[in-house]
């Protein structure tokens, strides 16, 4: 009888007990692993955060980790496909289908990167507690990575959707369509216009004065504003950055004195470059080579030329802690396939010398754009080019052969060869359509106001 | 397992595991990605502890179980002790199981003559050549292994069960151990796992009684690399090619250098992957009847989970050789626990009588998680990470759920006859919005028994006749914990991290008004038992209708989110189901009973946001008006057997587009290659040019038993069929594609070539420019089949023999799986899906592991 009745205590005090706890409290437990977007940028350390986490899309092999960059390449002739995926099959022989993963994953992430931005310059601005110059140097770093983001893009796809403010709901707000190319150029040089004004002098890894000038350069010299091209160059060029002093330690060392913006890699934040195009024996995938048939940058070293075997295996680079060698055909800019922490030089000096270069060129002035020019070709070991022994024309096209060589596997030579109107007749396309890419079709699908790209 | 069909798009499908009371923890907690073969939780309950299943499939019955019934509900119930005299009995079986099926692949001089052959077409140089290669090229081997054959293996399987229960009229009890150890039919992997059960029942007095059921166990899983993988065991016999030899001839592991594709015999042998699982499940009530008919039930359950992982790749596999050699150390806990608490009040009068229940529950489910991986070890023989250099990855999580209950159920009848019984349950959950946290679950159901009425009574051909029918709503809460929120995250996994510095970034856009999905069901059904019930018949129709289903749907991507889970969507399933049981034979030495059951279900997607479709998978498509689990893709037209059609189809292009260089599909394409069909006639062909190809949902799908006795003898078979439903053969696409270095299957064959033409399979093009292996109705295949599922053979000895042992029963058997199967599908198994746990991506063959064949040889004996 005693047992019975502490039993009915006991199984009372179950019910009451579990009615009587406050419900409201039970049914909401709050998240252990994430922090609501609400109080993300309430305090500095959030603001801080949250620019950090902008930087650290951009790692994204779908980003500046690997795709953005290097389909610039292997678009070209500077990277054949070697490896298994169809659908890096699909970008080689120029015909990608509109569902294509790569390219699906490329833009997906260049405009995830692009709301982490408009979250910030958005937010930023309510944040408390926090300096009008630390405030104006997060939002500028975050207008400067818009741009960047905004500028390939435009690059691969032509006119593309322009969003400048942070996704809330998913709502219809979110049938953007496609501005013209024209009006995207604009609002990159008003994001960089904006971002050179607060951004410091020196950060490294991070967007500062001089990267923003520099993309500056480069964007008036898409835009064929040779003027400016050439004095924001010039700019950059009288700025703190010297040319390493070769061309190995200027692409394959930490941050060289010619780095103007480079991206980091870490064992914990990896970048894939030497994993998709060193061969299985060193670690790799062997996604992508130079040395395949279909691409020809072998071929386009002149003799002597410093940065052939600084750029391309002969059989003889060694990985460094690693037993073997790379295989002849190679590209070794990028050597860490384990743990991924070759760099990404986004921009550097040796660009603002050929971008100054192009830009004089193209106004007649001969002389000052072989001074450019000589810089680099002279670090490289090769003899400088005499203004007795050219023309114009020849010296634009030598401008070309050096941006190929110097900038190679950097992300530069389908878009060069797009805007100075030579992709079709150097690479052999026909259909004109090609030389853009096909937007997702999954935009298609989702977005009754995004259109295609002719031809696909 | 699915119950009848699909009920959600995105959220889950299982159904809910009740065993003793405790709704268990199912599904995989692996964090080691080996594709996705998952480990399944379930696998941790021992068969032979089973008394019964019972699977609620319509609303009416699983309402009960509400919130969560949407996918249908299965009861498991463990044995329990009966009073008297203690009984111990052993269970056993020793098997063997191999592969039920392998492909037929290249030899190796094929292989190199096709990738030479897939290169000159495109203007590429051959890979192979007789002498002086140059540095992209080899001298043709002579090698040809069958990598299906060095990677499948005849595997033991065996388990061992010994039981023992008994007890007085005051207690009862049940205990049991198991031993279950099976090897892969792959080299390298296996599973094992041991254990125990106690099952206790008490009477305090003739009033109260309490009791506990528990079950621990511990297993082992030694695992694979597996499905879409370069590094993938099965993966890489399929797809490196059968020129590479095992060994070079210094005994290390050979690979091709032009492939990315690792040795299959180094996947299956050098990696170490194992995980241990250790689990508790364990319920304790208290029943008391407080006044005659008033009974107050209490009880307490938990579900205990700890799953730990150690990978360990040495610097000797192509997976690790960049890295010098990859470990993890990953450890998950799920910690679950149920409060339930019932009042039943059991009451006759005169003809009426009725049972109504009262009842509260309250539940909370805490997950917590520990991953580090490392790179760069001292030593292969060391696979500690501590042995290693490099910290890629240290990190923990932890997430939660809760859901509290309230429920009634009113069951009443009168004289047996008339039968009717409703419930409403209300149930509010952690993981929904602010304003729909809780939601209703009604269901009432009515049956009369036809058969009882006096006109029926002493019928010679009707013996029963049970007429039902029933409505009920039940819900689906099977999303992430905190899918309503707006959620900054944390971690490299999250991007947040950048330079050696901790940042935050946008992971989740949310909804506040995230809600239930409901499921409406009616459910109509007769039961029918004819001759002595040695006919019975049931049959059932059902409209299951799905609202609000929780779906993940696709945003634009320049929104910057790919997906939000959504209120967004309504479903429809109508099925019909019959069941036919037949005494064939009844005598006294001979038995044969026949036992069919087959279901007809229909799917279909009714609304959509926006009503926009959108693709899962590889080639699966959901769209408004279509089943789940539909394709889609390209439809082939023919192969172009020379320039001139081409060049018309290109002209014809160029007027359409007014494009002077417009291509109908490729610049590059050629005779040989496939033409597909222009089906929006725009002239060239588009994204447009697609549409639906096939389902995975069959047009029926059921089973057929055959129980024979005579004397000790009985023996069972059972056939299971699926009828009309696709099946997308990726991996077709990649080993019959003939695009790149990947090994080829025998159909390749038959390819086109200048004197192959007549020839529906295209020529071997490198980087297929003209996208011959694209989604398309190429690799759409029938997935019908018809397989003898299980067979036994079983004798047991007659009494005189086994009484001097002092045996109570002895038996033996003989029993196998998967032993037949009838069927046009060309992969390895029809029954297997890559994405078994989406169900927007069904029917999808890449790579999978197929089930195997097993025989065994089995022993129950009683004391």
């Amino acid at each position: 009888m005693n047992i019975r009745s502490k039993l009915y205590g006991l199984a009372l005090l179950g019910l009451l007990g579990l009615t009587s706890t406050s419900c409201s409290d039970f049914l909401n437990p709050e998240p252990l692993n994430s922090i609501d977007r609400d109080v993300a940028f309430t305090d500095l350390a959030g603001a801080q955060g949250a620019v950090v986490g902008l930087y650290g899309n951009l790692t994204s092999a779908n980003n500046l980790g690997l795709r953005v960059p290097i389909f610039a390449d292997l678009l070209a002739d500077n990277l054949d496909h070697t490896g298994t995926f169809p659908s890096f099959a699909q970008l080689k022989s120029r015909n990608p289908l509109p569902d294509n993963a790569e390219l699906n994953s490329m833009y997906s992430s260049l405009y995830s990167t692009i709301n982490r931005a408009n979250n910030i310059i958005a937010q930023i601005p309510n944040t408390t507690g926090i300096s009008d110059a630390v405030r104006g140097q997060l939002i500028g770093e975050a207008q400067f990575v818009r741009a960047y983001c905004y500028f390939m893009l435009t690059n691969y796809w032509g006119d593309v959707a322009l969003v400048l403010t942070p996704t809330t709901t998913p709502d219809n707000s979110l049938f953007v369509s496609r501005t013209p190319r024209e009006q995207v150029y604009n609002q990159i040089r008003t994001d960089l216009d904006a971002a050179e004004s607060v951004l410091p002098a020196a950060n490294v890894g991070r967007a500062t004065r001089w990267s923003a000038i520099a993309l500056k350069s480069r964007l008036a010299l898409y835009r064929q504003q040779w003027a400016d091209a050439a004095r924001f160059a010039d700019q950059v060029i009288a700025g703190p950055f010297t040319l390493a002093s070769t061309y190995r330690a200027a692409v394959a060392t930490r941050n060289p004195t010619e780095s103007i913006w480079e991206i980091q890699f870490d064992a914990q934040v990896q970048s894939s470059y030497a994993f998709f195009m060193l061969p299985t024996a060193n670690g790799g995938r062997f996604e992508m080579s130079p040395g395949g048939q279909r691409a020809t940058l072998l071929a386009a070293y002149e003799t002597g030329d410093q940065r052939r075997a600084a750029t391309i295996s002969d059989g003889t680079f060694q990985i460094v802690g690693r037993t073997g060698t790379v295989a002849q055909g190679n590209q070794i800019k990028y050597f860490d396939p384990g743990t991924g922490t070759d760099t990404f030089k986004a921009i550097r000096l040796a660009e603002m010398f050929l971008n100054s270069a192009e830009a004089k060129a193209q106004q007649q002035d001969i002389p000052g754009a072989l001074v450019a020019l000589n810089r680099v070709r002279t670090r490289a070991g090769l003899p400088a080019l005499l203004a007795a022994n050219v023309t114009q024309a020849s010296l634009l096209e030598a401008i070309e052969r050096e941006r190929r060589v110097e900038l190679a596997l950097e992300g530069h030579r389908w878009f060069d060869l797009i805007r100075t109107g030579r992709a079709q007749s150097v690479l052999g396309i026909t259909d004109a359509t090609r030389l853009l890419m096909p937007i997702p079709n999954r935009e298609i699908v989702n977005n009754p106001n995004m259109k295609q790209n002719p031809g696909y | 397992m699915r119950v009848r069909g699909n009920n959600s798009i995105s959220a889950s499908s299982e159904p809910l595991y009740v065993v003793d009371g405790v709704p268990i923890n199912s599904g995989s907690y692996s964090n080691i990605g080996v594709g996705n073969q998952g480990l399944n939780a379930l696998s941790d309950i021992n068969p032979n502890d089973i008394a019964s299943i019972e699977v609620l499939k319509d609303a009416s019955a699983a309402a009960i179980y509400g919130s969560r019934g949407a996918n249908g509900v299965v009861l498991i119930t463990t044995k329990r002790g009966a009073s008297g005299a203690t009984r111990i009995s052993y269970d056993g079986y020793i098997g063997t199981q191999n592969t039920i099926k392998r492909l037929d692949p290249l030899t190796g001089q094929e292989a190199q003559d096709l990738i030479n052959e897939a290169r000159t077409n495109v203007g590429l140089a051959p890979r192979y050549v007789a002498a002086n290669p140059t540095t992209q090229q080899n001298l043709f081997s002579s090698a040809n292994t069958n990598w299906q054959d060095e990677i499948f293996r005849a595997a033991r399987i065996q388990s061992h069960t010994v039981t023992m229960s008994g007890g007085d009229n005051k207690s009862r009890f049940l205990v049991s151990g198991t031993y279950f150890d099976q090897e892969g039919i792959i080299i390298g992997s296996g599973f094992n796992r041991g254990s125990i059960r106690l099952n206790l029942d008490h009477n305090v007095s003739d009033r109260v009684r309490v009791g506990v059921s528990l079950t621990g166990s511990r297993a082992l899983s030694q695992r694979q690399n597996n499905d879409n993988n370069i590094y993938g065991v099965l993966s890489t016999a399929l797809l490196l090619g059968s020129q590479t030899p095992i060994y070079n001839a210094d005994g290390t592991f050979a690979r091709d250098r032009f492939s990315s594709v690792e040795n299959p015999v180094a996947a299956a042998t050098l990696p170490i992957i194992s995980a241990r699982n250790n689990r508790a499940i364990g319920n304790i009530y208290a029943d008391a009847e407080l006044l005659k008919g008033l009974r107050l039930r209490t009880s307490l359950g938990g579900d205990y989970l700890n799953l730990k992982e150690d990978r360990f790749i040495p610097s000797t596999a192509l997976q690790a050789v960049g890295s010098n050699g990859l470990g993890n150390a990953n450890s998950r806990y799920d910690v679950g626990w149920i409060n339930e608490n019932t009042l039943t009040y059991n009451r006759s009068l005169g003809d009426h009588s009725f049972t109504l229940l009262l009842g509260q529950s309250a539940q909370k489910s805490v997950q917590q998680g520990i991953i580090t991986n490392v790179t760069g070890f001292a030593t292969n023989r060391i696979r500690q990470l501590s042995a290693g250099s490099v910290k890629v990855d240290a990190s923990s999580d932890e997430t939660l759920w809760t859901l509290l209950s309230y429920f009634g159920r009113l069951n009443y009848n009168y004289k047996g006859k008339y039968i009717f019984q409703g419930s409403l349950r209300r149930d509010g959950s952690s993981r929904f919005g602010v304003e729909n946290k809780y939601g209703w679950f009604p269901a009432a159901s009515v049956a009369w028994r036809v058969g009882e009425e006096a006109f029926l009574q002493d019928n010679d051909l009707i013996s029963e006749l049970r007429l039902r029918g029933g409505y009920g709503v039940v819900g689906n809460f099977e999303i992430g914990n905190f899918a309503s929120r707006n959620l900054y995250g944390v971690g490299a996994g999250n991007l947040a991290n950048y330079n050696a510095v901790a940042g935050i970034a946008p992971t989740q856009l949310g909804v506040r008004d995230l809600g239930w999905e409901q499921t409406q069901e009616i459910n109509v059904g007769m039961d029918l038992g004819l001759l002595d019930s040695r006919i019975n018949f049931t049959v059932n129709a059902f409209n299951r209708k799905s609202n609000d289903l929780l779906l993940n749907r696709q945003l634009p991507l320049t929104s910057g989110f790919a997906n939000i889970t959504q209120n967004i969507g309504d479903m429809r399933n109508r099925g019909l189901e019959f069941e036919l049981t037949t005494q064939n034979v009844r005598s006294k030495d001979f038995t044969w009973t026949t036992s069919f059951n087959t279901s007809i279900i229909r799917n279909q997607v009714t609304r959509l946001v926006n009503d926009a479709p959108f693709g899962a998978g590889f080639a699966n498509w959901v769209q408004v008006g279509a089943s789940l689990g539909s394709f889609r893709g390209y439809v082939v037209d023919r192969i172009y057997q020379s320039q001139e059609e081409i060049n018309a189809d290109n002209l014809i292009a160029r007027q359409r587009t007014g494009r002077t260089n417009a291509n109908y599909q490729s610049p590059d394409t050629k005779p040989g290659d496939i033409r597909f069909q222009d089906l929006n006639k725009n002239g060239i062909l588009d994204a447009e040019d697609q549409k639906l190809i096939g389902s995975a949902q069959p047009n029926s799908s059921g089973g057929i038993t055959n129980s024979l006795g005579w004397k000790g003898l009985e023996l069972n078979f059972f056939f299971q069929f699926v009828s009309g439903n696709e099946i997308y053969n990726n991996t077709r696409a990649f080993g019959e594609g003939m695009t790149g270095q990947f090994g080829q299957f025998g159909a390749v064959r038959d390819r086109w070539t200048t004197t192959n033409t007549d020839t529906d399979i295209p020529r071997a093009a490198w980087g297929d420019p003209n996208g011959n292996a694209r989604v398309s109705d190429r690799w759409i295949e029938d997935g019908s089949y018809i397989r003898l599922k299980t067979a036994t053979l079983g004798y047991s000895l007659p009494t005189k023999w086994i009484q001097p042992a002092h045996l109570r029963s002895a038996r033996v058997y003989i029993a196998g799986q998967n032993l037949l199967t009838f069927t046009n599908y060309s992969g390895l198994d029809p029954e297997v899906n890559t994405f078994n746990a989406s169900n927007t991506s069904q029917g999808t063959d890449f790579l999978t592991f197929p089930q195997a064949r097993v025989y065994q040889v089995g022993l129950n004996l009683g004391f």
